[in-house]
């Protein structure tokens, strides 16, 4: 049952009504409103955007990226150390140089490296959704937040329903059966 | 002095869970309530989106208190990082970090719901096995409030399961358990052949639609906030006292309480939070202002006629102050468990509640901890400096196999466990805060031995790996013994029916009134023992 393209269905209804009884009503509206951001980061003002989630992409393993937290994840980053643009182009080109097979084999090569550190920044971000530790911390991610995603088809995401009552009688999937995310 | 006043049959300081059913209750019965709260109206869908705008590190560490600010005027608890309001001191000061939330609703807001009857031998402690003190009634006697409690919060239980031992019931609970997910599953599973019986805990949630809530979804967040309303809190009583008429002031914090010749109370005094005092009178007052801040209040408030305190004549308020000092334990189980099914507590092993071992150590529940394992599982795969692939199945790996147990030892009320005001720490109004000194003594650490046993046993009976187990004892928020009940005047504050020996017409609807910490979780003696006061006061409005 557990991730049958019906589940997922209801689970999808269930958070949206989640929103409407729950924080604020623009929630309702997130998809479009998502979709209108994604386009405009196409353009020319979100280049920069583009890039930094294009590399994301391969630094996280994961392509379905939300666009939106990339671009706060970039903006805090930037914020929080001027060399961070150097950094990301160091990275891009370490990639487009030495053309790892996967992240894993980028950051064993760069173990030693100041870049690992960024490497590793950067892959927090989209697994956490900080940057800083810390109470105050920003958050720029949370039911997206990778860390989130690997264990979502049992174990639910704070806040949010997994499914109707009782869901928590069937047996869960295998550890091994890892989600598409 | 005084700006205006405000009058009413009973004036009830604390809109939190006992003060609120106990308003619900007087208010249906006809007559005209004020509810002061030193804290703010808190609105449930802004606690939601705090807790999501929270560090994930917070939510790894479980930090129920920061969804909920702190107001200057009002300040409570919070430990990330410790903003110094509630001072502890003493050999086990940290078992004493409790946690607590100010405003209407009161700290209920963030519990965890379990609302488990006490045992007739938790009533009787001194009598059976010579420790401790008696309760000023019976368990036959608080009985039937039990029940109206547990109607009015809508608590689901074991009906039909044979569970020894268990508290005599005269009516089934108005729900069945819910059933358990993985983990409560296993882990019963696991520890039966030990010879431990892991059985369903009873609950204020909805195990189906129940008065007016909806029935729990298990999204697995009961601390620090039920989403959807399926878990009963104390606001839920603050809002049914407020449409019985019952009127709310929010904002308004009690500093004084004035005295007549009789040793009647006249009035009480409250603060906004600019600091403009207000004056309110009434026939009866009541303080349920939980187990800290009630006795704190009494103290505060000492008056020429009550140099020591108000209600402190026996010198009790502020000492006896009790918990259930745990002890809790982590690992990785061998096989994959899946904590987060269901609410985040929904069973426990009870075999240690009673018995003659209790005249000479305390009473323990054990317990399996169902909180969701994912944010910890994150955020520890993230510090292993994982990446790809093996990052992701090192977070579904401790997702599925991270487990929590723990043991709650029962304490003996002890004179010199003591709550002061704070000669050095004041809130913005200028009120100190309050500073407790905490010795778990040695009725708690010999049990504690034979708990860390019971804990290791389990954890190896589950293959764990990864086990760590807190050398210390951890707070339980369960704060009781504050203002004790008895009936002697000379040694507790308050009878049978939360009167106070001093004063006629005031009574103490907490948790501070209980005279022995007995294992489970404390709140719905709390709120039956408030129900039963209401009866009190009813019954003197009747004789004017
Ligand atoms: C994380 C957590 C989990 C818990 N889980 C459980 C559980 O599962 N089961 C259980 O039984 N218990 C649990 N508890 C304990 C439970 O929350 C308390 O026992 C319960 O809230 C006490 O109710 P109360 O009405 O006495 O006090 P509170 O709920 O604390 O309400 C007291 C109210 O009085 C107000 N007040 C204080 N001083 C003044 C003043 N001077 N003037 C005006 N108003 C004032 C406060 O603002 C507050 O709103 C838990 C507690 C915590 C922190
Ligand atoms: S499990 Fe979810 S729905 Fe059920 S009581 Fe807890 S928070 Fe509410």
């Amino acid at each position: 049952m557990r991730g049958t393209p019906r589940a997922r269905g209801r689970m999808v209804s269930r958070r949206n009504m989640l929103m409407v009884s729950g924080a604020s009503a623009l929630g309702l509206f997130a998809p479009s409103f998502r979709s209108a951001m994604a386009q405009g980061i196409g353009g020319a003002a979100g280049d920069d955007t583009a890039e930094f989630v294009a590399f994301s992409r391969f630094a996280t393993g994961h392509d379905n990226l939300d666009p939106l937290v990339g671009r706060s994840l970039l903006a805090a980053l930037r914020a929080q150390s001027t060399a961070f643009p150097d950094q990301l182009a160091a990275l891009i080109k370490t990639v487009a140089d030495s053309k790892p097979a996967d992240v894993e084999a980028l950051e064993e090569s760069l173990r030693g490296n100041p870049l690992h550190d960024t490497l590793l920044q950067i892959i927090r971000g989209w697994y956490s959704g900080v940057i800083e530790d810390g109470t105050d911390a920003k958050v720029y991610a949370f039911e997206n937040a990778l860390m989130y995603q690997p264990a979502r088809d049992v174990v639910v995401i704070p806040t949010y329903a997994h499914n109707g009552p009782n869901y928590w009688v069937a047996e869960p999937a295998p550890v091994a059966q890892m989600p598409q995310f | 002095m005084a700006q205006d006043t405000q009058t009413a049959d009973v004036v009830i300081v604390g809109a939190g869970i006992c003060g609120s059913m106990l308003a619900h209750k007087l208010a249906r019965n006809g007559l005209s309530v004020l509810l002061l709260d030193a804290g703010p109206h808190r609105d449930r869908d802004q606690i939601v989106e705090n807790w999501r705008n929270m560090p994930p590190n917070n939510k790894s560490l479980y930090d129920y208190a920061t969804p909920y600010p702190s107001v200057p005027w009002a300040p409570h608890t919070n430990y990330f990082p410790d903003n110094g309001y509630l001072i502890v001191k003493g050999p086990d000061a940290s078992a004493y970090r409790q946690g607590i939330i100010k405003g209407v609703g009161g700290t209920t807001w963030h519990w965890a719901a379990s609302s488990w009857r006490y045992l007739p031998n938790d009533f009787r402690l001194k009598s059976t096995y010579g420790v401790g003190r008696d309760y000023a009634m019976s368990y036959d006697e608080l009985e039937p409030y039990y029940y109206a409690a547990e109607l009015e919060m809508g608590v689901k239980g074991p009906n039909g399961q044979e569970i020894i031992p268990s508290a005599p019931r005269k009516n089934p609970w108005p729900m069945d358990s819910m059933p358990y997910g993985p983990g409560d599953r296993l882990f019963t599973e696991i520890v039966k052949p030990l010879g431990y019986d892991n059985t369903p805990v009873p609950q204020a949630r909805n195990s189906r639609p129940y008065d007016g809530r909806p029935q729990c979804c298990g999204n697995n967040n009961c601390m620090p906030i039920c989403p959807i309303g399926a878990m009963y809190h104390g606001v839920y009583g603050a809002w049914k006292a407020e449409r019985h008429g019952a009127r709310i002031i929010a904002n308004a914090v009690v500093y004084a309480i004035e005295t007549d010749a009789k040793n009647n109370i006249v009035a009480m005094n409250y603060y906004d939070p600019d600091k403009g005092t207000h004056r309110v009178v009434a026939r009866t007052f009541v303080i349920a202002a939980n187990g800290i801040e009630t006795p704190k209040l009494l103290l505060l408030a000492a008056n020429d006629r009550n140099p020591n305190g108000i209600a402190n004549s026996s010198d009790q308020v502020g000492r006896n102050m009790m918990d259930h000092p745990g002890i809790g334990m982590s690992f990785q189980a061998a096989e994959p468990v899946w904590a987060g099914g269901g609410s985040v507590q929904m069973s426990s092993i009870t075999n240690f509640r009673d018995g003659a071992f209790r005249s000479e150590r305390a009473a323990i529940q054990i317990g399996y901890n169902n909180t969701a394992q994912n944010s910890r599982a994150g955020m520890k795969a993230l510090s292993l400096g994982l990446v790809g692939k093996k990052l992701d199945e090192e977070i579904r790996r401790r997702s599925a196999h991270g487990v929590d147990i723990y043991a709650n030892h029962e304490i003996l009320p002890n004179p010199e466990n003591r709550l002061v005001l704070s000669k050095d720490h004041r809130d913005a109004l200028g009120i100190p805060h309050p500073e407790v000194t905490y010795d778990v003594g040695d009725y708690v650490r010999k049990s504690a031995v034979l708990s860390r046993q019971h804990l290791m046993k389990i954890a190896q009976a589950m293959g764990g790996t990864e086990i760590e187990m807190t050398p210390y004892f951890t707070p339980n928020n369960h704060i009781t013994g504050g203002a004790i009940m008895g009936h002697d005047p000379k040694d507790s504050v308050v009878d049978q029916w939360l009167r106070t020996h001093d004063h006629p017409n005031l009574f103490l609807a907490t948790g501070a009134t209980m005279a022995a910490s007995g294992t489970v979780n404390s709140t719905l003696t709390m709120a039956a023992l408030s129900l039963r006061a209401g009866d009190a006061i009813l019954e003197d409005m009747k004789h004017g």
